[in-house]
């Protein structure tokens, strides 16, 4: 069973709420048209094009680049980004972050945490560690993976095993002046070595998603989503270094993978989170899928508190973190990035509900109406893993580490609201009835849910 | 088998030792004559007692545990069980001449249907195939099946009164009611513990934590009666694999022979197509699997299997009924083909049987076996026209009664409104409810049916099924509605125990 970090420690957020109960409808502001526009207009809330007169605005990240430090917000006005997310969000700054943590704990003694910290692959900004990455490619050669810094969507980004490779790449950067500084940055690439030994499901590798809030970066409070998405590719991995052309087998964005001929419309290439660990369970038993999921855990946390000092904290502002996180074939999981705007549409009816479902959640933490009590650790799909310190697993959960991955109870639910239809006219959502021909992700019952079933089931047997 | 071959004395829970009227032992040693891995274990046996001991006498205590040592006492014990099982369920009783006829129409539509589809492409069954036009269809479903045992007549010579007329099988076949199934089910009650309700209660660890203590010491006796009893509580997910192997009696773990014989399967299947069969098997796969938002990972695998699959013999001498007809073949060097050697013609959904396997075992071989066990054993009884009890329309006719003496208000009214129970529940029986239940679910269902080998739960479960919904059907106005709410989405949100539970124990409800 793996160890545990400390134990929650006071509770930083005011009791009652926040502002206590809402006058009148809230306001929304979003420029966003999609799964998250039917969430707020399902809540009820009214829509704004107001600059100044909203309760929470779901924003781009550009507008907070841009508008943001000129703006001054009221109390109870909450805004989806951080200022300087980008200290998490950018490859480049997230690895400078993370290192820096790690140096901080050896300075301070605390050698054994700073040595879990190995959860990023060897990764060097370019082209300042140039010579660095040179002088480690020559000695452990294997295969790279370059990304853009600020590229999304698996835009960019490309293998190589060979230094030859990427000369080209490099006469390209020197002959691109950048006196714009914005443009110099978005030449500067990662250069990471490359997971070539994926755990494998079917043949296939995946990457998973998960889905983090932060309320607070000090002190930092983080929720955490438990299920999420595997995203699959479509072709039979293949670790042979001559297929590393091959986009499709080694991609896994889901855009990348729409274009691949074989992509299946239906399915989205995707798993369920919960649909992968009951697969790792019987494959590998509970206590090793147990520490897996442990450790993703732990990524999440320790990657959030290499950046808390340096985050902006800011008592108006949230954020819905998209983690990328790959698992090797010793069942070692890898933090590949982090999004501070992951994306919200849907390519399939499930993940349509799935992502409704969660950011339905995502505002019920926001919490703009003053429901909360203020001492929940469940809101929803979302578990407060970290407020902190640790916080205690419920009872109820016994025999697991974390929540990643378990069974979320809803009572029974209707999906979106009326913006849906609209999605299906729109030919973005396929209509109702469309069920495969298995079943759809599991749900656990709780205790009363179970004899409310039971009681049922005896009432219709007369 | 010469007659120094040890006699291995009665373990003592050993069914055999309820049996009466079948002598075990001659007809036992017979057929272990037959069984060549028997022969050549005790070969071996004998080789290494002379290599240890060539002077000695050999005493019946020094053979015990030479046998022990060479991991054969499981094995035998394990073919003793399943031999006197099957002597215990050979057919006593001949076939009624309706079901019989029935059968052979069925098999030979089949038959027809295949050829009539090779025709239409233009190739003959194997060989190369030239054809551009790539058209292709199934040659039968579910709904065919079940059009072809609907069709059976009622025995003529007798009074029509007393076959009811409610249901749509006429035959007059006697089912279990409600205290025989509580008999045999007795395992379910809820006064027992089982996976799939207790697991997820408070206080439940301490019962995850003995289930897999006993699930453990269950898979070192290797013993195919005491897996199977540990079975019908339900199996943790990491036990599933091993504990499914013994109770189809296969040895506990996977071994280089099977790999072997699975590659061997592979190669037969790479070196010679079957025209249209092959390519139904994978149309049937494709189209399944790939859209199915949890086995979609596993579509190449699936596929290896079914083609493997429809390439072993083993299937067709060994399963207990032999649905459907292979079409004999002569190749261009005179030797004659069985196609599909299995004997198995493929048909649409037929690798939903085999997609759950794909969550519990991770490489195809693993599956193979484990599928191969469970058609040969289970699956074949749902795809043959036969009166036996434990087949298809056997269960069909259960189910029927079952719902008739559970809610006879409900099934006359689905009457009133033209639906025939029958219509919506046959293809949840045909397909072990692989077409209606999420995993888990089917998982913890087919635990059951693997620990009682025995397929009576499936129509139990379906009989339960609408009259959980009673209420719900009994204000439908039209058919329409009745499908939409028994459609197969629905069954996404059951709980197959608990459900289970309610219709065979249901005063403890009250």
């Amino acid at each position: 069973m793996p160890k545990h970090l400390g134990s929650s420690g006071p509770s930083h957020r005011p009791k009652g709420g926040r502002e206590g109960p809402r006058e009148g409808t809230v306001k929304f502001r979003t420029s966003f048209s999609n799964t998250i526009y039917d969430v707020l207009c399902a809540k009820g809330w009214e829509e704004t094009d107001s600059e100044h007169d909203w309760d929470v605005h779901w924003a781009e990240r550009e507008w907070v680049f841009e508008v943001f430090d000129q703006m001054h917000l009221e109390p109870h006005q909450r805004l989806n980004h951080f200022r300087n997310a980008k200290e998490i969000c950018r490859k480049d700054l997230l690895i400078k972050n993370l290192k820096k943590r790690k140096r901080q704990l050896e300075k301070e003694g605390s050698y054994e945490e700073a040595t879990q910290y190995d959860f990023f692959p060897v990764t060097f900004n370019l082209p300042r560690e140039y010579a660095l990455f040179v002088e480690e490619f020559k000695r452990q050669g294997g295969l790279w993976i370059m990304k853009p810094i600020g590229s999304a969507q698996g835009k960019g980004i490309f293998l190589f095993s060979k230094l030859s490779e990427i000369s080209e790449w490099r006469t390209d950067y020197r002959y691109r002046p950048g006196n714009n500084k914005q443009e110099k940055e978005a030449d500067a690439y990662v250069v990471q070595r490359y997971i070539n030994n994926p755990y494998l499901v079917g043949g296939k590798k995946f990457d998973l998603r998960l889905y983090v809030v932060v309320t607070s970066f000090s002190p930092l409070n983080v929720w955490i989503y438990r299920t999420g998405f595997a995203r699959f590719t479509n072709t039979r991995y293949n670790d042979d270094v001559s297929d590393i052309t091959n986009s499709f087998m080694h991609l896994t964005n889901v855009a990348i993978q729409k274009t691949a001929d074989d992509y299946d419309k239906r399915t989205g290439g995707k798993w369920d989170l919960r649909r992968l660990k009951l697969h790792m369970v019987s494959q590998f038993g509970t206590e090793t899928t147990d520490a897996v999921f442990w450790e993703m855990q732990m990524i999440i946390i320790r990657s959030l508190l290499s950046v808390s000092s340096v985050m902006i904290n800011d008592k108006h502002c949230f954020e819905l973190y998209g983690y990328d996180i790959m698992i090797d074939d010793t069942l070692k999981p890898w933090l590949i990035e982090v999004n501070a705007s992951p994306s919200l549409s849907a390519s399939t009816q499930e993940d349509y509900v799935m992502k409704c479902e969660m950011l339905n959640d995502v505002l019920d933490i926001v919490d703009c109406e003053g429901k909360l009590k203020g001492d929940e650790e469940h809101v929803g799909g979302f578990d407060l893993v970290y407020e902190n310190g640790f916080v205690d697993m419920d009872p109820k959960h016994r025999g697991w580490s974390s929540y990643l991955g378990s069974g979320i109870d809803r009572g029974p639910k209707k999906a979106g609201g009326k913006g849906r239809r609209q999605q299906q006219q729109q030919g973005q959502v396929p209509p109702e009835g469309g069920g495969g021909e298995m079943g759809e992700k599991p749900r656990l019952a709780a205790l009363d849910t179970y004899s409310k079933f039971l009681q049922t089931a005896a009432k219709g047997l007369k | 088998m010469d007659q120094s071959a040890p006699h291995h004395p009665p373990h003592p829970s050993n069914p055999l030792n309820h049996h009466h009227t079948v002598t075990p032992s001659s007809a036992l040693l017979s057929s272990l004559h037959l069984d060549p891995f028997l022969h050549l274990s005790l070969l071996h046996l004998k080789k290494n007692l002379i290599a240890s001991s060539p002077t000695t006498p050999h005493t019946v205590e020094s053979l015990k545990s030479a046998m022990l040592e060479l991991g054969l006492t499981p094995k035998i014990r394990n073919l003793a069980y399943s031999l006197s099982c099957s002597e215990r369920d050979r057919k006593s009783t001949p076939e009624i001449l309706q079901v019989e006829q029935a059968r052979d129409d069925w098999r030979q539509s089949i038959y027809d249907e295949l050829l009539s589809v090779c025709s239409e492409r233009g190739v003959s069954i194997v060989g190369p195939d030239t054809q551009q036009n790539k058209k292709i269809r199934y040659i039968f479903d579910s709904e065919d099946l079940f059009d072809a045992i609907k069709r059976i007549p009622c025995s003529s010579n007798l009074n029509a009164s007393l076959c009811h007329n409610y249901g749509l099988i006429k035959l007059r076949l006697s089912t279990p009611d409600h205290s025989v199934l509580r008999t045999k089910f007795s395992e379910l009650h809820p006064c027992n513990r089982h996976y799939g309700v207790d697991e997820i209660m408070t206080g439940s660890s301490k019962f995850i934590q003995h289930r897999q203590e006993v699930g453990v010491k269950v898979l070192q006796e290797s013993y195919v009666p005491i897996s199977r009893q540990y079975a019908r509580y339900g199996i943790p997910a990491s036990l599933r694999p091993e504990i499914y192997r013994v109770c189809l009696n296969l040895p506990r773990t996977f071994g280089a022979k099977e790999g072997e014989y699975y590659k061997s399967l592979r190669e037969k299947a790479r070196a010679i197509k079957y025209n249209v069969v092959d390519e139904l098997f994978e149309m049937d796969s494709q189209t399944i699997i790939s859209n199915s938002m949890s086995f979609f990972p596993f579509v190449e695998n699936i596929t290896n299997v079914v083609l493997a699959f429809s390439r072993d013999s083993w299937v067709a001498q060994n399963s207990t009924y032999a649905a459907h007809e292979s079409i004999k073949y002569e190749m261009s060097d005179g030797t004659n083909v069985s196609i599909p050697s299995s004997g198995v013609q493929p048909f649409k959904g037929f690798v939903n049987y085999i997609a759950p396997l794909s969550l519990v075992y991770e490489d195809e071989e693993r599956i193979y076996f484990t599928f191969r066990g469970m058609y040969s054993r289970l699956w074949c009884k749902l795809n043959v026209i036969s009166s036996d009890s434990g087949a298809l329309i056997h269960l069909c006719k259960t189910f029927e009664d079952l719902l008739l003496a559970w809610d006879p208000a409900l099934f006359m009214h689905l009457l009133s409104v033209n639906v025939d129970p029958l219509s919506i529940a046959f293809s949840w029986i045909h397909l072990a409810f692989t077409n209606v239940l999420e995993t888990e679910q089917l998982l913890l269902l087919w635990d059951r049916l693997v620990g009682y080998d025995d397929l009576l739960l499936l129509p139990v479960l379906s009989a339960a099924i609408f009259t959980f919904r009673s209420e719900t059907l009994m204000c439908t106005s039209s058919a329409q509605e009745v499908k939409d709410i028994l459609d197969n989405n629905s069954g996404r949100r059951i709980k197959v125990i608990p459900l289970l539970q309610a219709a065979l124990f249901r005063e403890c409800f009250k």
